[in-house]
This record gives structure tokens, C-alpha cells and sequence, in this order.
């Protein structure tokens, strides 16, 4: 038997109504009884249902359909009616609550004080938002009258009276989107879940609980089989089939929880001992075996959720920990904390992300976009609908969270919703939901959203002069606004490969902000496909170096003004092998307008190249400079010389010997590009690295 | 020496008589519409102005060029009798034994006027003035002809110069406010219906364009005023109706917009515009099945009304009939493949059929045709 575990799904999905929201009803056995036969049976069902209901979902499941039993025998038991309806209200089918808990209260007024209140629960959760305020106004005065005193704050009547408010108005003003099924390639008649994409949405990774779980164990807790992680690729045919991950997967429970923008860096979670956050790296295709995080991270509370900011520096996670590393305590029950990588690379303290994000109820799921500046999570506070409501906030510029802001219906219901990630693009998210149309439990599901309501124009006319036959047409614009999201970020990927066998090559890719001179994410190509994936948010002058050992390094300038939306860059990068006459472009080096003086801007490229001469002590080398066609010959050769100079004097003045750096000024004579447009002519400009001998 | 007596008494009477008709004339105006495809607005002609001299009782007696008066009496009796080319040819005779015969060359042109024939016309009052140029209802006259003629700005001039002259009437006001309103002066329009207004208090025609160009300036409720005062005078008038339906929708007042429009419609029962405009006050207020019944009849009535199928394509869109919509949106393409609306709507109704490259193609024409929000639309078709 194993040990009790924290299961990733009960300790989100399940929790919209958790199990001391309910009042302790007593069916009387004499009241129960109404004929002799088949009582035995009944009767006995009853008390084992009794006894199951305690023990968690499976237990609950399986005690629904004992009472169900029971009630063959008997439906007009007051009692054994609010108990089925108590038992839905915690299932996957919430609504079948509603006649239930109808007939209890039809059969029995007083069979509970919180009759209403769960009758309230019930309608919310169908929609049915009036009636569901009929009945928490109801429970409002029976706990006056009764004098109940009620500390729950889930059982707040007032709070689900405002949840049903902002249901209405949510309901009324739907999002746009579409919601697809992945298919059964992906999907099966278990539970799939946690869905965790890349963010160019090329992989898939997500937890199942299907019968060929590693181990082939059912937990008893609730009765499906233990979690299992699986990825599916997006193919031209999309989804592929659903493969197990079974260098990741133990007997136990294994739960994918947040996957790093470029799907290199795989976050798991566990339920032993205590809920524990793993992570595991992509090792060509291979994961490495998951690692826990460290004490900062995991403690002996839940830690349960994460996600990785898109330059690998942040942290964010859930716990239910007491309070952070700075002595901050708890805002509720389940927070969001943030931790950052410290100069050894390792996380460090964490620390409450504050009550901007974390309310005094619980927060869930987290997902960091790539874009840098928004954060998914999922709370039971804010202005939700019901239970867990995802919701966005945006950092400001001067590092704060904005009010949160419900994804709306249908992302959101008026039961859990937790687990929720978003592509790249923001056009396009996934999340598993219990659908009667799915396959079977939840399925998880991929949300394409159109964006506000297009633009509609009626066409009309009105003949505004008496008499006059000619009609002056009118714009009659009809949209309803919907507000959408821009997505400000550039996604750059490719593959990086030799430049002679065009094999991949694992090479360190380091993006730095060239104008504040700082690294601002180093990250690798897959080893097996050479494969990469960089999150540039818009509003940088990003300078990228892919370096490996043995080849000359590779540069790139992307500049991206804050205004740039969403884009996807494909650049395929060749790596040259440190020898004689191989040459790199040196993309982010800039000179003043006209002039051969060195912008500060450039000073991350020199360096690098001052590394490289270090490593390679005995490379000699030439400094080319090039420019475009503009002006006279005399006047670029000299421009060009003086620029191939001034990165000379920059290498030497770093230490560089003399008489290993030579430099040239080419002019116009070596153009890589057309001089007759403005994109080629900027690729004329450049400087030129070439090996002129290594000893 | 009898006959130079009563020369000079009836010449006396003439003058006399003219001066007080002249003045008269502005508070006898009369609304003509003028059936013609080429006029585009309802011509004001006051009758009792262009025909004073005419006057029966004061028929010309004269001892010199008598045959001239012979036939211009007559030329006058035939114009009263409707009688218009057989009147112009009197009053041609009458100018070719006295050349500088004033009242034929001002009669005839208002025959002409009649006749239709504004270029004949013109030169008469042009004849007029030359001979008088204080003659300044000849400057009206002018002016009308120039704006019968869709010369606006020279009727504009005209109708200044009668001004100048002192020559005021309601209808030359009214017209200049419509020549305002027509170049978008909504404000210049104002000033001058307001100016027929105040000479002529039961200006159906000045309160229903003041109401307009009110409109047209977002002076709702002012416009709502003066449609309310149109529809006083002349309660049979669905066009008051109709456009007085259009402002309170503009202000989401369905149920009185489709008052309104219905209304129009009972007074007359081919108004398609209107039928068209109550379909959309049904649209806005979400009740699409039956705006699309409306669109229909309008359909009915001109089976080419583009608009109608655009808006019935809006209808079933938001009914989730995407197919069906399409169809419509199709349909007010066939009719008017210049009209950029139905494809972006076509577009809109492809995405959400799943047609994403139908609905990029589509956005993509209706970028083509200048709509601008189509840009946005067609930014995830390379996704």
C-alpha cells in the first residue's frame, strides 16, 4: 500500500468545495426505513458510504454511488437526498447536485442549516447565478436567526454572492474563443492534465493517469491510476500520439508542472514526501533525472506549482508555507513566492510576490509568460466566479504587478480552474477540463482566442434632405469591445549546426541587453538537434553570441523597438571551426554615424572577442572593416581602416598583444549583399573577424 | 389722346402693381416639385412672383407698339391657361416688335422656367437685367436656374446678389441652406433654414433639413425638435418619420426608432430605406429574427439592396448561422463588389467556420478597399 500522497489534481481541481464546508447530516435509520425488503442492503450501503466519504475523492466517488444505492431503495429520505448532493458538489459533475439537494430541502426545510448555502453552490455552479443569490440570501438569514457562527471563508455567503455577480457579468460579456479537444491522440478516457507547452507550442508535455501508468498502481485515494508524465510534438498532421516519458517516470505519482520557454527545462512535482517541485533537463532526447529544488524552494509545506521566467533568472511557485524567506508571512492559505538565481546559480531566498497577486484566499497555478511581463495564476480571491479563476497581471515598468484580471468565461467557470499556459503569441493556451464531450474525465484542451469581436458596419442610408432622392449613407459601427491582450515579444529559434558536416551542435547561446552591458539569459541548443529557442520581449537592443568549444563564436544584433508585437524569427546559425582563414561578422559592434569612434553599446561583443584571443593565446588574427557603396572609394577605405582600427586599439588597450592583430580596411570592394537596398547596404557595414594563424 | 390716358393710368397701375406683388410674393410661396430625374431637389417656384404683371385684370393697353402688347396680353392669357409654348411664342413676338420689352423678356422666362428649358430661361432674365438691373427678382429666378442646373456655387452667387437687392424670400434661403448643407456646412445650413424659418413659420422643408443638419452635428435633440415640428406640418410625410427614427436609434431608443420606422412604413409601403433602418434598430436591440424579416421586405422592394443582405449577414452571424451569412455577405458582393464591408463580415464569418485562409483572403480585400481595421485582422494569417 502507499503511502498518502499529494496528488497534483486533488490539490487543485478538487478543492472548489472542500470538505468541511458541509454540515455532518445523520440518516435515522427508522426514518430510512420504509419497507422491509432490501433494507439490509440499503442500509449497509449507506454506512459504508459513510465510512468512504473521508477518504478523499476515490472514496467520495465510490460513497456517491453507495448512496445512490441506497437511494433505489429509498428517494425520499431528506438526508440521504443532501448527501448525494453534497457528494456531487465535491465530484467531477457538480451540477447533478442541483435535484439532489431540491428534494432534501423539499422533503426536509431544516435537514441542514446550510441547506441554502449548498443549494446556492449548486446553481452557481449550473449558471443559474439569481437563483443561486436566492438561496446564500437564504442561508444569510437562517445563520442570523440561528446565531451560526461560521469562521469558513470559503462559506462566506457574502463573498459567493459577489462571485455570482461577477459570474453574471462575465457569462454576459464572453470571451471570444475557440475551445478544442486535442484529440485522442493526446487525450484519453482518463484523466489527462497540466498541460505544459514550449512557446512555440512544439511540445507537449502533460500528466495522465491511463492504465499503462509506469508500475501499473492504482491509488487508492481516488481510485485512477497514478500520475504519469507524456509528450506529444506538433506535427504537420498535429498532435502526435502521446508517448510515456519513462526516463521521468516512477511507480509514484509524477506530475509535469511548468516547462522553460525553449521546452529544454522540464519542472515535475511529487506528492512524497511533502509536495516537492523537481526539475529535469533536456538532454538531446533525453530528460535528465529530475532534481528537487533546493530548500528555498521546497520546504516541508506544498510546494505545488512553478514556472520559469522567460531568461531562466526567476523562480515563481506555489506553497502553502508559513511565511517567506524574509520572515513575510502568508497572505492565505497558498501564495505565489518568487525566487531569483543567485550569482552561483542557485535559487535564492524566496519571497512573497505581495497582495497585489495573493489574497487572503488561495492562489494555485502560476505560469509566467515569455513575453517577461505577465503572470497567469489562479485564485479563489480577486473578482472570481467561483472557485479557482485564472487571472493576468502585468509588470509596470517599475517592477509592480497590476490589478489582476479574470481571463473571463468560458476559460473561467464557476468551478476550478487551474491549470492554464499560454503560447508565445498569447493567441493561443492550453488547459484541461472535464467536458461531457471529452474523452473521458478531464482532457486537455487548446483555447484559440479571436480576439475583441470584429469589426460589423451596418449599411444604411436615410434620405436627409426632404424630398431628395439621394440617401446619405451612415456608418453604423455595432462591436461590442472586447479588450485583447498585445503580445510584445519576439521568439528567435532555429538550429544551430557545423558549417563543414552540418551536424547540430550544442552551443551556449547568450542573449545580452547591449546597451546596459548586461547577460541577460544564457541558455543551449539541444545536443541532439541543435535545436534552440530565445523569448525576446520587445524593447531591446539584444545582442546574441552562440558560442561552442573549438568554433569561432557567432553574433547577431536584434534590435526590437517596445512597439514590435509578436513575432517569430527563424534564424538558422553555422558555427565555424577555430582555423585559418575562418572568419565571423561582428553584428554587434557600432560606430557613431560617419566616424570610426566605438559606441559603448558594442563593448559585450569586444569582449567576447577579447575572450576568445585569451582562450586561443597563439590566434593571430585580422580586422576587417567594410562598408557600403554611399561616397568615394578613398573615402570608405579610409573610413573602413580607421573602424577595423579603433577595434584594434580596443583589444590592445584589454591586453591583447600587438603583433597578434592586424587590421584592413576593405571599403566597398568585399560586399556580402546588394548595395542597392537599404537592408543589404546595412549588411555591407560591418566588421569581419578572420584567422590569419593559430601556432 | 383716350388712348394715351389710359396708357398712362394703366402703366401706373403696372408698377404699382408689381412693387406690391413683389413684396407680397414672400409670404405666398408655393412648394412645386419639380418630376424630373435631373432635379434633384424640390424647386420653389412662387408663381404669383414670375407671372405678377401678368395679371389679367391689368392686360396692357398701349398706343405705341401696340402689337407688341397685343401679343404679350395674349401671351399672358396663355400662360394662365397652362398653355406654355404657345405662351413663350406670343411673348417672342411681342419682344420682336419691341426689343427692349422688360415684362415679355421677365414672362417668358418664367415660361421657359416652366418649360423646363433653363438654358432659354437664363438668357430671358439675363435680357431682364440688362435692361433693368434693379429687377432683383430676376436675380432669384437666376439663381434657381443655376440650381436646377446642379450649378450650386453660381446659384449660391445668385441668390446673394437677390439679397443684396433686397430681394429675400423663405424658399431662396431654404435653398441656399441646402447648397450649405450639401458642401457639409451643417452649421452655414442652420443659419440659413433658420432664416426661412423665421420668414415662413410652416416651412415644412426648413424644419425637416434644419432637423438634419442638427443631426448631422450631433445635436440630437435639437434635431429631434425640429423632426417633431416637420412631422406637425405635415403628418403624412414618411421621410420625417423615417429620419426622426434614425436619431433615436443613434441614442438606443429602439422601441421609439422602431416606432418610427414603422410608422414610415405605413405611409408608405414601398420604403425600403425604412424597412432597412428597422431591421437595424431591431439588429442593435438583439432581436435578429425579426430585423432579418425586415431586411427581407427590403429585399422585396429592391432585390439589389446591398446594404440589406450585408445586414441580414450580420443577423445570421450573430444567430451563429455562419453559412448562412456567408451567403448573404456574398450576395451583397455580387451586387456591389466595390463595397468593402461584406468582405471583411465574410471574413469574420470564415474564421469562425475554421476558414482561416477564406476569412485572410477576404480581410485581405477588404484592407484592399480601405478598410483599415482589416490590417489587424490579417496580422495572424501568416500563424
Amino acid at each position: 500500500m502507499k503511502t498518502k500522497q499529494y496528488i497534483l489534481i486533488w490539490l487543485i481541481v478538487l478543492s472548489g468545495f472542500n470538505l468541511n464546508a458541509q454540515q455532518n447530516v445523520e440518516i435515522n435509520k427508522k426514518e430510512f426505513k420504509n419497507q422491509k425488503t432490501d433494507f439490509k442492503e440499503a442500509w449497509n450501503a449507506i454506512k459504508d458510504a459513510d465510512g468512504l466519504y473521508e477518504r478523499g475523492e476515490g472514496g467520495r466517488r465510490a460513497a456517491t454511488d453507495l448512496y445512490l444505492y441506497a437511494y433505489r431503495y429509498n428517494q425520499n429520505n431528506a438526508e440521504l437526498n443532501y448527501k448525494i448532493g453534497a457528494c456531487y458538489l465535491e465530484g467531477l459533475y457538480k451540477a447533478k447536485a442541483i435535484q439532489y439537494l431540491k428534494d432534501a430541502y423539499k422533503l426536509k426545510p431544516n435537514v441542514a442549516n446550510d441547506i441554502h448555502f449548498l443549494l446556492g453552490v449548486a446553481y452557481q455552479l449550473n449558471y443559474q447565478f439569481d437563483t443561486a443569490i436566492y438561496h446564500y440570501n437564504k442561508y444569510i438569514d437562517i445563520k442570523r436567526v440561528n446565531k451560526i457562527d461560521d469562521d469558513n471563508i470559503y462559506k462566506n455567503p457574502v463573498k459567493k454572492i459577489n462571485e455570482c455577480k461577477w459570474g453574471k457579468q462575465y457569462v454576459n460579456n464572453p470571451q471570444r474563443v475557440f475551445i478544442d479537444n486535442l484529440g485522442p491522440g493526446v487525450n484519453s478516457k482518463f484523466p489527462d492534465y497540466a498541460p505544459v507547452i514550449s512557446a512555440d507550442e512544439s511540445l507537449l508535455i502533460f500528466t495522465s493517469r491511463r492504465e499503462e501508468t509506469t508500475g501499473g498502481l492504482i491509488d487508492e485515494l481516488d481510485l485512477h491510476y497514478f500520475e504519469d508524465l507524456y509528450v506529444s510534438y506538433k506535427t504537420d498532421m498535429g498532435w502526435s500520439a502521446a508517448e510515456n516519458l519513462k526516463e521521468l517516470n516512477t511507480d509514484d505519482h509524477d506530475a509535469s508542472v511548468a516547462l522553460s520557454p525553449d521546452g529544454q527545462l522540464l519542472f515535475t512535482y511529487k506528492g512524497v514526501p511533502d509536495g516537492t517541485l523537481f526539475v529535469s533537463h533536456l538532454k538531446g532526447d533525453k530528460w535528465s533525472k529530475p532534481k528537487e529544488l533546493n530548500k528555498n524552494i521546497n520546504t516541508k509545506f506544498h510546494e505545488t506549482a512553478t514556472s520559469l521566467s522567460h531568461d531562466g533568472k526567476k523562480l515563481f511557485f506555489v506553497s502553502n508555507r508559513e511565511e517567506d524567506g524574509f520572515n513575510n508571512s502568508t497572505i492565505g492559505d497558498r501564495d505565489i513566492f518568487v525566487s531569483e538565481l543567485d550569482k552561483k546559480g542557485n535559487w535564492d531566498k524566496a519571497k512573497n510576490i505581495g497582495d497585489v497577486i495573493n489574497t487572503k484566499y488561495d492562489e494555485r497555478g502560476v505560469f509566467i509568460h515569455p513575453d517577461g511581463r505577465t503572470m497567469y495564476f489562479s485564485s479563489k480571491g480577486h473578482e472570481t466566479m467561483g472557485g479557482f479563476d485564472i487571472f493576468y497581471s502585468e509588470l509596470d515598468t517599475s517592477g509592480n504587478w497590476s490589478k489582476p484580471v479574470n481571463v473571463g468565461y468560458p476559460i473561467n467557470t464557476p468551478d476550478d480552474d487551474v491549470f492554464f499556459t499560454v503560447a508565445g503569441n498569447a493567441r493561443y493556451a492550453y488547459y484541461s477540463s472535464a467536458k461531457e464531450d471529452g474523452f473521458g474525465y478531464q482532457d486537455i484542451y487548446r483555447i484559440t482566442f479571436l480576439g475583441p469581436e470584429k469589426l460589423m458596419v451596418a449599411g444604411a442610408e436615410d434620405n436627409l434632405l426632404a424630398g431628395s432622392e439621394i440617401a446619405v449613407e451612415q456608418k453604423i459601427e455595432t462591436t461590442d469591445t472586447v479588450k485583447i491582450r498585445k503580445v510584445r515579444l519576439t521568439i528567435l529559434k532555429g538550429t544551430i549546426t557545423d558549417a563543414i558536416s552540418e551536424e547540430p551542435i550544442e552551443a551556449e547561446i547568450e542573449i545580452v541587453d547591449n546597451e546596459k552591458d548586461e547577460i541577460i539569459n544564457t541558455l543551449n541548443s539541444n545536443s541532439k538537434t541543435g535545436k534552440y529557442l530565445v523569448s525576446l520581449p520587445s524593447g531591446k537592443n539584444y545582442g546574441i553570441a552562440v558560442k561552442a568549444e573549438d568554433y569561432l563564436f557567432y553574433s547577431e544584433n536584434i534590435n526590437i523597438p517596445f512597439s514590435a508585437s509578436y513575432q517569430e524569427v527563424i534564424k538558422d546559425i553555422v558555427l565555424s571551426k577555430v582555423s585559418v582563414g575562418s572568419k565571423i561578422i561582428l553584428k554587434n559592434i557600432f560606430f557613431d554615424y560617419d566616424k570610426a569612434s566605438i559606441k559603448p553599446e558594442s563593448y559585450p561583443e569586444l569582449n567576447r572577442l577579447v575572450k576568445l584571443l585569451e582562450a586561443y593565446p597563439n590566434m593571430q588574427i585580422e580586422i576587417g572593416g567594410h562598408t557600403d557603396s554611399h561616397g568615394s572609394l578613398a573615402y570608405n577605405t579610409s573610413l573602413s581602416e580607421n573602424r577595423a582600427k579603433s577595434v584594434v586599439d580596443y583589444l590592445i588597450e584589454k591586453g591583447i598583444s600587438k603583433t597578434r592583430l592586424e587590421y584592413k580596411g576593405y571599403a566597398f570592394t568585399q560586399p556580402i549583399a546588394d548595395n542597392d537596398t537599404d537592408e543589404g547596404r546595412q549588411q555591407n557595414r560591418r566588421v569581419e573577424f578572420k584567422v590569419l594563424s593559430i601556432k | 389722346m383716350k388712348k394715351l390716358f389710359v396708357f398712362l393710368i394703366i402703366a401706373v397701375n403696372v408698377f404699382g402693381l408689381k412693387a406690391q406683388v413683389e413684396e407680397e410674393s414672400l409670404k405666398d410661396s408655393v412648394a412645386v416639385y419639380i418630376d424630373t430625374t435631373q432635379i434633384i431637389i424640390p424647386l420653389i417656384i412662387n408663381v404669383d412672383s414670375v407671372t405678377a404683371v401678368s395679371d389679367t385684370s391689368s392686360t396692357l393697353v398701349v398706343a405705341e407698339n401696340q402689337e407688341a402688347y397685343l401679343e404679350y396680353n395674349e401671351g399672358i392669357k396663355l400662360f394662365h391657361s397652362d398653355e406654355y409654348i404657345l405662351a413663350s411664342i406670343k411673348f417672342t413676338n411681342a419682344i420682336k416688335y419691341k426689343t427692349d420689352f422688360e415684362e415679355a423678356y421677365y414672362n417668358r422666362g418664367a415660361t421657359y422656367l416652366q418649360l423646363k428649358d433653363f438654358d432659354l430661361a437664363l438668357n430671358d432674365f439675363d435680357s431682364v437685367l440688362l435692361i433693368n438691373p434693379k429687377r432683383k427678382a430676376a436675380y432669384y429666378y437666376r439663381g434657381l436656374i443655376h440650381y436646377n442646373t446642379k450649378n450650386d456655387a453660381k446659384a449660391y452667387e445668385e441668390f446673394d446678389l437677390a439679397i443684396k437687392n433686397d430681394y429675400i424670400n423663405a424658399n431662396l434661403f431654404y435653398l441656399q441652406g441646402v447648397i450649405n448643407f450639401k458642401k457639409e456646412e451643417y452649421s452655414k445650413a442652420i443659419e440659413k433654414f433658420s432664416e426661412a424659418i423665421e420668414l415662413e413659420k410652416d416651412n415644412y422643408l426648413a424644419y425637416h433639413d434644419r432637423a438634419s443638419a442638427y443631426r448631422l452635428l450631433d445635436s440630437l435633440q435639437l434635431a429631434i425638435n425640429d423632426y417633431n415640428q416637420a412631422i406637425k406640418l405635415k403628418p403624412d410625410q414618411a421621410q420625417a418619420y423615417n429620419n426622426r427614427g434614425s436619431i433615436y436609434r443613434k441614442l438606443k431608443k429602439y422601441d421609439k426608432a422602431i416606432a418610427d420606422y414603422t410608422q414610415a412604413i405605413s405611409l408608405n409601403k414601398d420604403y425600403c430605406l425604412a424597412y432597412n433602418n428597422r431591421g437595424i434598430a431591431y439588429y442593435e436591440n438583439k432581436e435578429y429574427e425579426k430585423a432579418i424579416e425586415d431586411f427581407e421586405n427590403a429585399i422585396n422592394i429592391d432585390k439589389d439592396y446591398a446594404f440589406a443582405y450585408n445586414n441580414m449577414g450580420l443577423c445570421q452571424y450573430k444567430l451563429k448561422q455562419y453559412d448562412e451569412a456567408i451567403k448573404s455577405y456574398t450576395k451583397a458582393i455580387i451586387i456591389n463588389p466595390e463595397y468593402a464591408y461584406p468582405y471583411l463580415h465574410r471574413g469574420s464569418a470564415k474564421e469562425m467556420n475554421r476558414d482561416i485562409s477564406g476569412a485572410c483572403q477576404d480581410w485581405q480585400k477588404a484592407l484592399e478597399l480601405g478598410i483599415e481595421e482589416a490590417k489587424e485582422y490579417v496580422s495572424i494569417c501568416n500563424e
